[in-house]
This record gives structure tokens, C-alpha cells and sequence, in this order.
């Protein structure tokens, strides 16, 4: 063998490289390419590229120019191992000279090859290729690994084709050649076992893929490359710990570029951490103390496993696992796309599990948010109080305090929302967006917890505060419809009238169809019922399916038996029962029946008039059958009576009656159940004797010694008894018997009950009973504690009673009376209660010397239009008197004399204002253009008035109750000798000298 | 307990012209202490030893206590590796038959731990699962022994033996305990295709029980869970979910007045149709996994909130 042939004989490489060892700087000066070579192999071995790059360089910078002639192609080996050394050092273009230089200037001959020669000459063409590759020349390589595919000496020149096939794949792909580069990848995929194709190589040439594909925004090559070739590129998840942050980023990469359908086919691909672990860890078992095997095409390293497990038991201690960037993606994905269901779903997975990450304060006020706006707001409740309670200084407390309570409130968790909005209103500053919401969310939250008295002023509040606040519509019709709710009904219509003009469009009104049947239900308590029919029809014709329309035609049947219209109101009860029927709303199908059992039961008008008994019974029925719970069962109790008693149930009307007073009266607070005692009372006195109802009364079945508020509601009509019988008993021992019954029971009843146990109906009832005793004041405990409740029973008389009283008192008393009759004036229901109310008023003013407003008000009383009236004498009497309180003389005067024209025969009136009118005229003593004095015409006035009610005052007789009283006569008296008075005087003639003149003058 | 050595000599005289590498066995490393290995080729076992030769055709049986090395290394049979490529490119029916050939053909290694007989059962009743076949699967389970279960050595499998206890619940349309089952799994910190699971049974659980929503919300935790991952139960819980929603009365009165002047963005219906429309159009992204939107469903694409819309159009 020539030794030029074999410079690379590893025996003499090795010698020469123990000779370098020991002398180095000489070695090189002395040295051979043989000896090159071997100290260059030596360091290769050893990974000191950099060392044998310089052997080699040395090497090729001396002997290279005449080589081929020297030593021939074997000199090539030196350009390949040379180029190797550069690849190593990443000096890509310097490599692929080299390669380069080992291909084209030492090929072989035939011979040559045969003998060894240069054996990489070939080989060089895929060093070549990986080395431009490296340079990032992905042509060059291309080029070069397809010339190498071409010229290879298949039983020399072994290769990896999967590396090889990655290696194409990658370069086509970093040239945008996607089809292509998917070929020689899936071309590797499918011969992974055969062509020993690397993990690692799958996972480069994936990411080479994605990257294309994200260039080119050629998102379905991708989808359709995973769906083909999942299998192959899904990787055993022990060894996924290496390339999941790949995976992880090259998804992030294609969420960045808005292909999420990318992202999410490349997140699917990662295992949970868990079982990547867990994974790892079963074969590291299976492994014992190897350190490696290799099982098919795979190799498993211990060394490889315990550092994965390291990493991930430490991902997973640290609470930032994959599961973290998985899980956000998604959030973000789905409430991007308006599932925000979803996103909720996958926040709450993260701070259920991964409670340690970095990022839970982001992933927990996420998670609140979401939960807000799907509604879930007891998650919200829960996961906002975590957030207060772990992030208390965070940025996003304010935000989170708002979402819970509007979460809260929107959810309908009132009371909740009650008890987060109290403690968290004294705190926040006025002006400021949580102060708004917390106003809002609060006043709204009693409104709907039926508050009212609470939510009134926070309603007011923030409608004053905050007029361009979100909530402003909310706020506005909440303002209005709680008023209704505490019967202001004059306040109440005013403000919704403004906010159904403000907002007059269904489309930007969610709350329009609630204030039509709100401002309805204000001009049906006002007496304005064409009004309330106006808007009722409206409601019906433009909101057929709104949520109050039940209810709206219940009291559109209200407003037509007010009216008279009984068949039109029969037709609309029996329509509100079908719609609350089908809506299962029972409580209105309840009402809608009461109404029915009440119109058709009713007692005719005449006796013996036609009546619709037969009718009614049906319906009482029904109710009894599928609405036993019903709140109308007393009013129903009540109504059905007349109709059992005709179709000869009489007895199990009566045993309704008892029972449901039993049962109401267990019930406290339950309203009717007066009526019902009223009702029972009638019925039973049809067949049983006074006596015997009070023995029933004081035991009555079912309702316990310990019941007070039953018990006096019964001793009430116990009293209502008596009155009657004070009123019609023609025997005065049976009236005095009735007086000394309703005295005693008013005694028990102020004496042996609490005013908390009792009823509205009976405080008032004992109010109005001690009012009009010598010790009225005492009433004053009665009446406040019925308005003190939040039951609105009784509110009008109960005011009307406790401003009686203070009407009595101090100016400042009087002043707070006339705010309790201006209220009831505005809004009860009851013409009455308006009535009497105003009268008090006028009467107060003018105590209080508020002549202005009292003559007002009086002259609003005597004005036909306003139909008042209950006692016109008496205001028509305080309206003259006004006049005089305000200097117009004249009107007094005038007014003083229509009211003895007028109410001549009532004494206590036209004797007062007679004589007033007569010191009027007496005093201003003027003449008339006609000649007539002032005093002359004094005298006349009172002359005319005596002579005209002589006979009444004449007729006078205490025995009798029709005829004056004492005081009328006094009064009358006074009025006769003022007239006496003034004809004494020398400027009056009398009624005789003046008919003498007359006489003689004809 | 079987005799091993009986079992190999009955095998020999059952078939006299058996040929070593026609009889059964399967490449294995014996690993010893200092991380030696030896390979041999195992010929059965039981739950105390296994029979082993020293080389591929060799002649002379041994046995070894199972718990005698420190370690058994099964070298992965090529129609495992094949099997599980299949189940690994989501063809289920190919790799159920595919499994269950390994499972036969491996089975005299079940005692051994993280043999492929019992992994491939186990992927076998995966595969049922994934093929929505719980009748084959409740048979499957009646079949996988105790020594299968013993020689399982990931827990993530040991916890997917106990969730298909789970779908037998499914099965039965147990709707109330299965309910429980469900909500305890969703408790626990499982791996996220099992909380997919948990999630998706939960949704069919309160969906037998008439609630709706909650249904919903479960099938929600089904989609996001593994990030969509598990496709079968990804792309059955968001059509469950939109079938929910097509059923709620109010989403239907709100399609009623959708563009009407009597359309309340605030309403309940119009928030959950929006919802709907959403989740639909996720379904054609990515939820489907590649499956077309159901006809019946393609209307609500039409309730989309317009900034989504606009970004929808974009993609396509």
C-alpha cells in the first residue's frame, strides 16, 4: 500500500498525534498532512472543534496546492473534516467552501474510489447542503442535497433520509415552497421507523411549516397537513416536556397573526402536564437504574427523563404550567368570539386549579368579569369577594366591586345587594362611578324588595346626582313607580309623565310598557279613569305581550266597573285569568277570579233586582280548587258569600268565612282579614243573636288566646255590632246597653293590647275612638304606628287621624298637620278621605292665619267642578272669613251674606255670619250711591235674618235631635240683640219706623 | 395461577412443529442493579414469575421472579406502535380492531407491569369511548381484569378506569348520580381531557334533569377544558349546547323580534341568542373540528354580534 494513499490511517494519525502532544509548536512546524490529520481527528474526537480546525487549516493552507498531484483525492478527506469542524463552530460559509472544495477538487477516479480515495467526496454534497442550510442559503442546500440524492454511492455513501427529508422539507418551507417542503416532510412522516427520522427533526421541520404558513397566510395547507399526518406529529408525551414550549410558542405566533384555528390545532397537540409527568415518571420506573434503551426508533434516556420531571413537577409547583397559556387562549378565543360562556368556563378552570399562578389576579378578575356578564352572579359574588380578599390593593377593585353588585342586582339578588350596597355607600365619594352604581343598585334593590320607603330617597339621590348616568332610564322609572308604590300618586304621575315623554320609544324603553300600567294604576287611584283607560289601551294595542299585561287588564276591569261598564270589565277579568293562567302567574289568576267572584256576586242594586249569583259560583269555585294559597282568599271568602247562600250553600259560605279567618288571622300582617271578620259577622247575624257572637268572638275557633291582633280585630266587630245597635235600638236601655258595650271593648282594646299586635284597620279604628274622647293626643300613638309599617292599609285615614290631632296643637304641630292633609289631598284613593282632608286644611290654614292659601283652597272646596262638598256651609263660612284675613272687606261681606242666605236654617252657621257681615257694614259706615247708610243697611240685614228664623229659634225643644242646640240659639241671640243694639242708635231707623215711611211716602 | 413452564410444554405438544419464532413472546430488557441490562424474550408470566428465553430462538425457558430485576422493560410491538398511531390520528374504528388484535396476541404478559395487552385493552375501551359505543364499552370494562388494572402504571390511566364508570352512568341515563359523579371529578385537578369529559357528562346529566343553563355552562367546561383537544366531546358539547339554546323559549322570542322595533338588546333571549350565534360560529372555527355547522343551526350564524361578524367575515 503507498503511503500517500493512506494518509488517515488511524494507526499513523495516532502516532502522530502523541508526537503533537509532546512537542506542539515544533510537531506543526515538522508536520505531514498525515499528521495533521491524525492530531485534527484526535481533537475532533474529543470536541475540540476549534483545535482542529486549525490542524486542518494548517494542513490545507500548506499542502493543498499541490495535493492532488502528492497525495491525489484522499487530500479531499481534509477539506470534508475541515468543513465538519466549521459546521460545528457555526461558521457556515466557511464549511461549505470547504465542502465544496472536497467535492469539485478531489473527486475520485473509478480506481481511486475503489481503493478508498477521497471517501467523502460525495458525502460532501450533503455537508454542503446542511452547511448552506446553516448560511440560511436554502436553494444552495436544496440544490445540493438533491445532487447528493443523484450521485451517491448508495454502498458507500449511508445517510439518515429522514434527517435528509426534514432537511428538504425545511428548506422549502423557509423559501415559502409549502406544498413541496409538505412532501419531503410527509415523505420522512411516512417512513419515520425506516428512515429513523428524529423527533427532534419532526418538531424543526413543523415549526419551519407553521412559520410558512403564517408567512404566507396559507392556514388550510396546515389544517389539512395535522389532520393527515396527526399521527406522526403527535408526540409521545414523555418526551413532549422539550417541545411543548415550541408548540406553545409557535401557537402564540399564529394567534398574533388572527389564525386561530392554527393556534388552537397547535395547543391541541400538547398533553396536559399531568400526564406528560406522569408519563415520564412510568417510564423512568420501567427504566430502573439503565440509562437509557433504546426501544424501536425511539430512545429513551434517563438522564433525559429526570430533567424533564424536574421541569415539569417544578412548572407545576410554580402554578404556571402550559395548562396556564392553554387555558388564558382559550378565554381569550371564546369572549373574542362572543362566547363568553365559554371564557368563564376556562377562567374558572384556572383559578380553580392553578391558584398559584403569577397571573391569578389577571384569570380572577377575568373570571369575575365573565361571571358578571352571563349572569352567574353568585359566582361572581363568591370569586369578587376572593379577589377583595387575596388582591386588596389591586387596579381592578373598584371594577370588581361594581360588577359584583351589579352582577348581584341584575341576578335579582336584592337582599344581597342590599347588604353589599349599605356598607359600601357611607364609603364611596359622591360623584364617583361606584357611588353611582351603589345608589343606583340600592334604592333599586329595595324598590324591588318592595322597600319602598327606603328606596324613595336613594331613587331621589341619584336621580339629582347623577342625570347622565347608565342607569339613568332605570333610575328614572324606579323614581317614579316606587312612588306609586307609596300611593303619592299626584308626585308619582307628574314624574311619569315626564319620563314617558322623555322616552316615549319602545325600542329605547325596556321600561315603557311598566310605566303606561304604573301611570294607569296612578289615574285609576286619582279618579281619573278615561285616563287610565287611555293608557290601558294603549298598553294593550302596542304592548300585547308585555310582562304587566295580566295585570294591566285586571285593572283595565277595575277602571270599567268603576264606570259602570260591568260587561266589558267581565271580559277583561276573564282575559287577565287566561293570560295569568297560561303564564302560571297565580297570584294575578287569583286577583282575576276575586274580581270575577266580586262582580258577579255582587248583591243587585234593588232587592230582588236580576242578579248573576249563578255566575259567580263557578268562579269562587275554581278558585278554591286551583288557588287555595291565593292572598284573595279573604276577599273571595267575602264576595262569594250572596252567591253560595243563593245556590244554598249559606252554611259552607259561613264555614269559609270562619276558616279563612282562622287561617289569616295565624298569618300576620294578612290583608282582608277585616272584611272577611265584617262579612262573617253579618252572615252569622242573619240566624244567631248579638250575644251569641260575642260568645263566638271571644272563642273563636282557631285562633289562639295568644293571636292579639286576631282577637282584637274581633272585639272591633264586636263594636261595629253595637254601633249599629246604639244607631237603630229605639229602646233607650238597649241604646245605653250598646254605649256601655262600645266603651268597655275601646277600653280592653287600649288597655290589653300592644299597638304592635294590632292591625292598621283597628289603630285607626282605637285612634279615631280616643280622638274624639277628652284625651285626643293619646290617639297620636295609634296613628304613628300604622303609618310607621310598611303596609299600605289604612295609610289615609291613619293620616287623616294623626293630623286631626296635631291640627289641635302648637303652630308647629298645625303646620306638620297641613303636610299630612296636603298628602292625603294628593293622593288617596278614597273621595272621602280628600275630602275631609281638605276641609282640614282650610280650617288649620286659618287657624294658622294662612288667609291667602286658605281662601284658596276654600273657594277649590266650594267650586262644583271639584266635587267636594262634605261641608260646604262651614267652608263657605272659613272662605269669608279668609277675605277678612286678607283685607277684602268687600268679598267678606259679600260672602258672609250668601252664606246666611244660603244656609239660613242652619243656625250655627248663618247666625255667626249674619252678624259678622252686619259689624262689616256696621263699621265701614259709608253710603251707598243709591243713598242707602252702611249702618242703616247693618241693621236690615240682621232685622231680615231674625225675622226670618224666629220660628226656628221659637220652636226650640231639647228634647227633640233635629231641632238648634243651645249654642244656635245663644248665637242666634247675639245676632238679635246686635240688631237691637243698632237701632237704639240714632242713625237707624227700625223695620217699622222705616215701613211707617214708606206709608206715608205713598 | 397458571404454571408456566405446563403452559409452554402444553403449547409444544399441541404443535409439535412449532418453530421458535413462531411460538409467542416479546423482546424485553431485564434490567439488573449498576444498570445492567439483559434482553430476552419473554414467553409468559403470571402474577409471581415469568418465562423468558436468552435469545430470540432460544430453547431453554427461564423464569424469574417478577420482582426479582429492578426493572422490566417490554419493547413496544410494532402493532402497538401501529394501533396507537391510528387512535393517535383520531381513526378509532381501525385501532379498536387494531388494539384488540395486540391484546389477544400479547395477552399471556398481562401480570407484567405496563404490558401491552392491558395498555391495549385500556386503549381498546378509549377507543369505544371515543366512538360513543358504551354498550361494547360496558363489556370491554367486564372484561378488563384485575391484572390488567394492576399492571396500568400512569394514574392518568388508573383515573380513566374510574371515569368510565362514569359513562356507564351515561349509559343508564342515571341523569342524578351522574350528576354527582360528575361535579366530583369537576372538583378534583384531573388532566384537562378528563375535566372534558367530566364537563360533557355533567351537560347530559343536567340536561336529563331539565336544567338547562347549568347544561350549558357544563358543556362549556367540556369545550375549553383540554382546549378543544378531546374532539368528539368538544364538537358534541358545543351542538348539545346550541340545541339547548335552539329549545329555550326565550331565545325563540327573541329570533321573534329580532329586528323588529320590539328587539330588547337586554333580554334575557337576546343575550343567550347571542350567545347562541357565537358558539356557532366558534363550532365552523374550531369547536367542530373540522365538521360543518349543522343546517338547522346555520340560522343562528345570522344573530352574530356585528363586530364578531365583521371578524368572522375576515377569516373566511
Amino acid at each position: 500500500m503507498h503511503l500517500s494513499k493512506n494518509i488517515l490511517a488511524p494507526v499513523l494519525g495516532a502516532a502522530i498525534a502523541l508526537g503533537f502532544a509532546a512537542a506542539p509548536l515544533q510537531a506543526q512546524l515538522d508536520a505531514t498532512p498525515q499528521s495533521l490529520n491524525a492530531a485534527a481527528t484526535d481533537a475532533m474526537n474529543a470536541g475540540k472543534w476549534e483545535e482542529a480546525l486549525k490542524f486542518l487549516t494548517t494542513c490545507t493552507d500548506r499542502f493543498d496546492r499541490n495535493a492532488m498531484m502528492l497525495f491525489g483525492p484522499q487530500f479531499g478527506v481534509t477539506w470534508y473534516r475541515k468543513g465538519i469542524c466549521e459546521m460545528k463552530l457555526n461558521r457556515w460559509e466557511d464549511a461549505m467552501k470547504s465542502f465544496e472544495t472536497c467535492y469539485r477538487k478531489y473527486p475520485n477516479d473509478a480506481a481511486q474510489a475503489q481503493s478508498g480515495g477521497n471517501i467523502f467526496n460525495k458525502r460532501a454534497l450533503l455537508r454542503w447542503g446542511e452547511a448552506a442550510q446553516g448560511a440560511e442559503q436554502w436553494d444552495t442546500a436544496i440544490r445540493m442535497y438533491k445532487k447528493f440524492l443523484e450521485e451517491r454511492d448508495r454502498s458507500r455513501d449511508s445517510f439518515n433520509p429522514g434527517a435528509l427529508y426534514i432537511n428538504l422539507a425545511i428548506c422549502n418551507f423557509k423559501l415559502g415552497k409549502i406544498s413541496d417542503g409538505i412532501e419531503n416532510f410527509e415523505t420522512a412522516l411516512k417512513n419515520k421507523v425506516a428512515y429513523k427520522t428524529p423527533d427532534a427533526g419532526i418538531v424543526a421541520a413543523f415549526q419551519a411549516l407553521v412559520d410558512a404558513v403564517i408567512e404566507k397566510r396559507d392556514e388550510k395547507s396546515l389544517l389539512a397537513f395535522i389532520d393527515t399526518n396527526r399521527a406522526d406529529i403527535v408526540i409521545e408525551p414523555h418526551e413532549m416536556e422539550a417541545y411543548s414550549p415550541v408548540f406553545l410558542k409557535l401557537a402564540g405566533k399564529a394567534y398574533n397573526a388572527d389564525m386561530e384555528k392554527i393556534a388552537f390545532a397547535l395547543y391541541q397537540l400538547i398533553p396536559s402536564t399531568q400526564v406528560m409527568l406522569e408519563d415520564v415518571n412510568s417510564r423512568f420506573t420501567r427504566l430502573g437504574s439503565r440509562a437509557g434503551i433504546v426501544d424501536g426508533t425511539r430512545t429513551i434516556r434517563r438522564t433525559k427523563l429526570e430533567e424533564s420531571a424536574d421541569k415539569l413537577q417544578k412548572s407545576l409547583s410554580s402554578g404556571d404550567p402550559n395548562e396556564i397559556i392553554q387555558l388564558s387562549a382559550t378565554a381569550f378565543l371564546h369572549e373574542n368570539h362572543g362566547n363568553v360562556r365559554g371564557a368563564f368556563a376556562a377562567y374558572e378552570q384556572l383559578e380553580l386549579f392553578y391558584p398559584k399562578s403569577k397571573k391569578r389576579e389577571k384569570h380572577l378578575y377575568n373570571l369575575v368579569r365573565t361571571s358578571s356578564i352571563i349572569g352567574e352572579v353568585m359566582k361572581t359574588e363568591k370569586y369578587g369577594t376572593e379577589f377583595l380578599k387575596v388582591f386588596p390593593d389591586s387596579e381592578h377593585v373598584p371594577a370588581v366591586r361594581r360588577l359584583m353588585l351589579t352582577s348581584l342586582f341584575y341576578g335579582g339578588e336584592y337582599e344581597q345587594c342590599i347588604q353589599i350596597g349599605t356598607e359600601m355607600l357611607p364609603n364611596l365619594a359622591e360623584g364617583s362611578k361606584e357611588h353611582d352604581i351603589c345608589l343606583h343598585v340600592l334604592g333599586g334593590s329595595y324598590y324591588y324588595t318592595g322597600q319602598y320607603k327606603e328606596a324613595q330617597p336613594l331613587l331621589d339621590q341619584h336621580v339629582e346626582l347623577y342625570p347622565k348616568s347608565q342607569f339613568e332610564k332605570a333610575a328614572l322609572y324606579f323614581q317614579g313607580s316606587n312612588l306609586t308604590r307609596l300611593q303619592f300618586w299626584a308626585k308619582a304621575a307628574k314624574l311619569l309623565d315626564a319620563f314617558l315623554e322623555k322616552y316615549p320609544n319602545a325600542g329605547e324603553n325596556i321600561y315603557l310598557s311598566y310605566a303606561l300600567f304604573d301611570r294607569a294604576n296612578c289615574h285609576y287611584a286619582l279618579d281619573e279613569q278615561d285616563e287610565a283607560l287611555a293608557k290601558l289601551n294603549r298598553l294593550e294595542n302596542e304592548f300585547p305581550d308585555a310582562d304587566v299585561i295580566e295585570m294591566a287588564f285586571n285593572l283595565k276591569g277595575n277602571v270599567l266597573q268603576s264606570k259602570g261598564e260591568l260587561a266589558p270589565a267581565e271580559e277583561y277579568y276573564i282575559k287577565a285569568l287566561g293570560i295569568a293562567e297560561r303564564r302560571e302567574n297565580r297570584i294575578v289568576a287569583g286577583e282575576s277570579l276575586n274580581y270575577l267572584v266580586s262582580l258577579l256576586g255582587a248583591k243587585p242594586a234593588k232587592k230582588d233586582g236580576p242578579n248573576r249569583f249563578k255566575d259567580a259560583v263557578p268562579y269562587a269555585d275554581k278558585f278554591w280548587k286551583e288557588y287555595p294559597e291565593s292572598p284573595y282568599k279573604a276577599q273571595v271568602a267575602v264576595a262569594q258569600v250572596f252567591a253560595l247562600q243563593d245556590a244554598g250553600r249559606g252554611e259552607e259560605a259561613l264555614n269559609r268565612l270562619r276558616d279563612v279567618i282562622a287561617e289569616m288571622a295565624a298569618t300576620p300582617g294578612a290583608v282582608g282579614l277585616e272584611e272577611a271578620i265584617g262579612s262573617f259577622t253579618e252572615v252569622y247575624l242573619e240566624k244567631h243573636s248579638p250575644d251569641e257572637l260575642k260568645e263566638l268572638y271571644y272563642n273563636f275557633p282557631g285562633i289562639k288566646a295568644s293571636n292579639m291582633a286576631a282577637r282584637a280585630l274581633l272585639r272591633i266587630a264586636l263594636i261595629g255590632v253595637y254601633e249599629e245597635q246604639l244607631v237603630k235600638a229605639k229602646d233607650p236601655q238597649l241604646k245605653i246597653k250598646a254605649e256601655a258595650g262600645i266603651k268597655v271593648l275601646f277600653t280592653d282594646l287600649k288597655n290589653e293590647f300592644n299597638v304592635k299586635d294590632l292591625s292598621n284597620f283597628i289603630l285607626v279604628r282605637v285612634g279615631d275612638f280616643i280622638r274624639n274622647t277628652n284625651s285626643p293626643r293619646e290617639a297620636l300613638g295609634y296613628y304613628d304606628e300604622a303609618l310607621s309599617r310598611d303596609t299600605k292599609d289604612y295609610r289615609f285615614p291613619a293620616l287623616f287621624g294623626r293630623a286631626a290631632v296635631l291640627a289641635t296643637g302648637s303652630d308647629a304641630e298645625k303646620a306638620k298637620a297641613i303636610e299630612d292633609f296636603e298628602r292625603i289631598l294628593a293622593d288617596a284613593e278614597e273621595r272621602g278621605d280628600k275630602d275631609r282632608a281638605l276641609f282640614q286644611l282650610i280650617a288649620t290654614q286659618m287657624e294658622l292665619k294662612q288667609f291667602e292659601k286658605a281662601k284658596d283652597n276654600a273657594r277649590k272646596y266650594l267650586d262644583p267642578k271639584d266635587g267636594f262638598g262634605g261641608n260646604k256651609p262651614m267652608a263657605a263660612m272659613m272662605l269669608a272669613q279668609a277675605y277678612e284675613g286678607i283685607g277684602m272687606t268687600e268679598d267678606a261681606m259679600a260672602t258672609y251674606i250668601n252664606v246666611a242666605n244660603t244656609y239660613g236654617g242652619m243656625i250655627r252657621i248663618s247666625a255667626p255670619a249674619t252678624k259678622r257681615a252686619m259689624e262689616l257694614f256696621w263699621d265701614r259706615n259709608t253710603t251707598s250711591k243709591e243713598g242707602l247708610a252702611d249702618r242703616q243697611g247693618a241693621y236690615n240685614l240682621g232685622r231680615a235674618y231674625i225675622d226670618k228664623t224666629r220660628r226656628i229659634i221659637e220652636s226650640a225643644d231639647p228634647s227633640r235631635s233635629d231641632g238648634p242646640t243651645q249654642d244656635e240659639v245663644l248665637q242666634w241671640k247675639e245676632v238679635e240683640a246686635l240688631v237691637q243694639q243698632y237701632v237704639d242708635s240714632p242713625e237707624v231707623k227700625s223695620k217699622e219706623e222705616l215701613e211707617e215711611e214708606l206709608r206715608n211716602k205713598r | 395461577m397458571k404454571n408456566l413452564l405446563s403452559s409452554l410444554i402444553l403449547a409444544a405438544l399441541a404443535l409439535p412443529a412449532i418453530q421458535a419464532q413462531e411460538r409467542f413472546q416479546q423482546e424485553a430488557y431485564i434490567i439488573t442493579g449498576g444498570g445492567e441490562a439483559e434482553q430476552v424474550w419473554i414467553a409468559d408470566s403470571n402474577k409471581i414469575e415469568f418465562l423468558y428465553f436468552e435469545t430470540e430462538q432460544g430453547v431453554d425457558p427461564k423464569k424469574m421472579r417478577i420482582a426479582q430485576p429492578e426493572a422490566i422493560w417490554l419493547i413496544e410491538p410494532p402493532a402497538y406502535t401501529e394501533a396507537m398511531e391510528l387512535f393517535q390520528g383520531r381513526k378509532y374504528e381501525e385501532a379498536l380492531k387494531k388494539f384488540q388484535e395486540v391484546r389477544e396476541t400479547y395477552r399471556k404478559l398481562l401480570e407484567l407491569p405496563d404490558n401491552h395487552s392491558s395498555l391495549s385493552a385500556f386503549y381498546a375501551m378509549e377507543c369505544l369511548r371515543h366512538l360513543g359505543r358504551l354498550d361494547d364499552l360496558a363489556k370491554a370494562e367486564e372484561s378488563f381484569l384485575p391484572d390488567d388494572r394492576n399492571s396500568l402504571t400512569r394514574p392518568y390511566h388508573q383515573s380513566q378506569l374510574e371515569f368510565f364508570t362514569m359513562w356507564m352512568a351515561v349509559r343508564a341515563k342515571d341523569w342524578s348520580r351522574l350528576e354527582i359523579i360528575a361535579r366530583e371529578y369537576l372538583a378534583k385537578n384531573i388532566p384537562g381531557y378528563q375535566r372534558a369529559q367530566a364537563g360533557y357528562c355533567l351537560g347530559l346529566a343536567l340536561e336529563g334533569l331539565k336544567r338547562p343553563i347549568e347544561a350549558i355552562n357544563a358543556y362549556n367546561i367540556a369545550m375549553t377544558a383540554d382546549t378543544g383537544a378531546s374532539e368528539v366531546i368538544t364538537a358534541d358539547a358545543a351542538l348539545n349546547a346550541l340545541r339547548l339554546y335552539t329549545e329555550d323559549k326565550d331565545v325563540q322570542l327573541a329570533i321573534k323580534f329580532h329586528g323588529t322595533p320590539d328587539e330588547d338588546p337586554n333580554f334575557v333571549g337576546a343575550l343567550r341568542l347571542k350567545e347562541a350565534a357565537s358558539l356557532a360560529s366558534l363550532f365552523e372555527l374550531t369547536l367542530g373540528g373540522g365538521k360543518a355547522l349543522p343546517a338547522n343551526f346555520k340560522d343562528l350564524l345570522k344573530y352574530l354580534p356585528d363586530e364578531v361578524k365583521a371578524e368572522a367575515k375576515e377569516e373566511k
